[in-house]
């Protein structure tokens, strides 16, 4: 049953979203030559991903370790806060705080990776600490407390016991956040200042200013198996980890 | 082997509630005590106080003499077997067993060695379930391996909470005999909660009778049985006819306690009633009869053979002797 929902799902996204665009595509290019991205464009855009999403995930978890355990509603919704404003905003945000800090430091993070690194971690912590909450949150106490007259430390259960028990927690959150992080346009765009280029950008250029739709809508569709592949063994790996 | 448990002026909060006042109990090393009350009365917080698992507001906890009132659990020298059990799924049953041995550092042939050596103490056979992923085994193998993690590290105490309250009341009983068995050739000190009276005298040298946070009796369950200290003791602790002292002419107050088995017919006896059978059932060894009577009803534990039947109106009594005396 949940897999036909699942391929019904996946089926009509291409049919309603690529299809048309590779058709329309084709026609406007008169037959069209397919530029494909050079080789180190794909590779940014992979580690700039796989590392928004590991970067938030460690920022994430103790934080949702945290509200789950004794958070109050108030400070839930205040680390959740980012959420409320728009990813523009929060883009161009950033870039007076990048100014600023160039100003103080000497810290050049516009136009940089590390810059663009952040940028996207600022806006997918939230996403990471929603879902491990909610793994964490349903962990039982008891198997901890097993652990702790079992003689573990605080430290020992929580690495044995608790940490792995959240990590189908942990998995859902790297999929989410990477799968965003892969498409990812805005921040790589302000804040990197198109000089860090990713797929996303690119498949963007394509778009709206080389008005090249076949190249783009294959590419994007590229994108989207290549993010799925990834996805699928990343959750594999994880999965093989634990539970 | 094992270690005394002593327990003084233990009180327990949670938020403003006083889950536990005023405790004092000591458990002989080695001994076998059980905790019991009904469900509310503060045994599964005395257990995780003296576990370490519950923080103590006022008294103090000694383990084998030693103040550790403020000790984290796993420098308690105690191992707990829990009422939801709290295996680790993530584990397959050899590393559950294994949990608490790795976290000892010991070499790992030292930890096969031991891991076999505590599957066979629980009577599951190490090769067949070491292996094994803790969700494919039925409720009565997950409590084997429970056992055996708890053991496995040779504690002084073991605490028990209501460890085999989900079970099937068959592999409860042969579970409950091995426990015995081990507890007394390992010589560990154990504490055992439960709310069944059965299991209480099945394991415990000796019994606690919980109420609302307080210990009310501890002793020999023929004690709690024959000298209970209060109604709530005799009625808690097997079944009891209580009536009113008065009745039998013993004036001041209180109540009069007559064990069932102690209700005769006929053949008088010292106080005499007269009342109608209202109900007898079959119970293997005696036939459990209720008459009524004076507006209270009776139980009487009679022999198999007796010709009785509801609707008798019958003649039936007890002995002086047989009479305890309650203040309230």
């Amino acid at each position: 049953m949940i897999r036909r929902v699942a391929l019904v799902a996946f089926a009509s996204v291409v049919l309603l979203f690529y299809i048309p665009f590779l058709a329309l595509g084709y026609y406007v290019t008169g037959g069209g030559e397919l530029k494909m991205p050079s080789l180190s464009m794909v590779t940014t855009t992979f580690l700039l991903a796989a590392l928004t999403a590991v970067v938030s995930i460690a920022v994430a978890y103790p934080a949702a370790y945290y509200l789950a355990k004794r958070g109050s509603e108030l400070e839930f919704a205040l680390v959740t806060a980012p959420l409320w404003v728009g990813t523009l905003l929060k883009a161009y945000s950033l870039l007076v705080l990048f100014a600023i800090v160039k100003e103080r430091t000497g810290l050049a993070l516009w136009g940089t990776a590390a810059g663009v690194l952040l940028g996207m971690v600022y806006e997918y912590v939230p996403y990471a600490l929603l879902t491990l909450y909610a793994a964490i949150e349903k962990l039982s106490e008891s198997p901890v407390n097993a652990a702790r007259v079992l003689g573990a430390s605080r430290l020992q259960a929580f690495l044995r016991v608790e940490l792995p028990l959240s990590m189908p927690g942990v998995a859902a959150a790297f999929i989410l956040v990477f799968l965003f992080a892969m498409g990812e346009v805005i921040m790589p765009a302000v804040l990197g200042a198109w000089k860090v280029y990713t797929f996303g950008s690119y498949v963007w250029d394509l778009y709206f200013k080389a008005r090249d739709f076949f190249s783009g809508s294959v590419l994007s569709l590229i994108l989207a198996a290549l993010s799925l592949l990834a996805t699928y063994m990343v959750v594999r790996t994880i999965r093989s980890l634990s539970l | 082997m094992g270690l005394s448990v002593e327990l003084k002026d233990v009180a327990v909060k949670y938020g403003d509630f006083l889950a536990l006042k005023n405790i004092n109990l000591h458990v002989e090393a080695g001994e076998g005590l059980v905790l019991l009350g009904p469900s509310g009365s503060g045994k599964s917080t005395l257990l995780r106080a003296v576990a370490g698992l519950t923080p103590v507001a006022s008294g103090r906890v000694y383990i084998g003499g030693n103040d550790v009132t403020y000790l984290p659990p796993d420098r308690r020298k105690i191992s707990m077997l829990f009422q939801d059990l709290a295996l680790f799924p993530h584990l397959n049953v050899f590393e559950n067993v294994a949990f608490g041995l790795r976290l000892r550092h010991l070499p790992d042939e030292e930890v096969r060695k031991r891991v076999v050596w505590a599957l066979e103490l629980v009577r599951l056979d190490p090769a067949q379930f070491m292996s094994r992923r803790v969700h494919q085994l039925s409720g009565g193998q997950q409590q084997r391996v429970a056992l055996a993690r708890a053991l496995v590290v040779e504690p002084e105490v073991l605490l028990l909470d209501e460890p085999f309250s989900h079970i099937d009341l068959d592999i409860k009983n042969r579970l409950l005999g091995e426990l015995k068995i081990l507890h007394n050739k390992l010589g560990f000190t154990l504490i055992y909660v439960t709310h069944d009276r059965f299991e209480a005298v099945e394991i415990g040298d000796k019994v606690a009778l919980m109420k609302a946070g307080e210990i009310v009796q501890v002793g020999k369950p023929v004690e709690l049985y024959k000298r209970p200290k209060n109604r709530f003791v005799a009625e808690f602790f097997g079944e009891a006819n209580i009536i009113p002292a008065s009745l039998l002419g013993a004036g001041r107050g209180g109540y009069a306690v007559v064990r069932p088995e102690d209700v005769v017919i006929g053949n008088n006896p010292t106080y005499k009633f007269r009342g109608q059978v209202i109900d007898v059932t079959f119970l293997w060894h005696y036939l459990k009869v209720e008459i009524q009577s004076n507006g209270h009803i009776f139980k009487a534990y009679l022999d198999l053979e007796t010709p009785i039947s509801v609707g008798d109106a019958v003649d039936f009594g007890f002995d002086a002797k047989d009479v305890y005396l309650v203040e309230e």
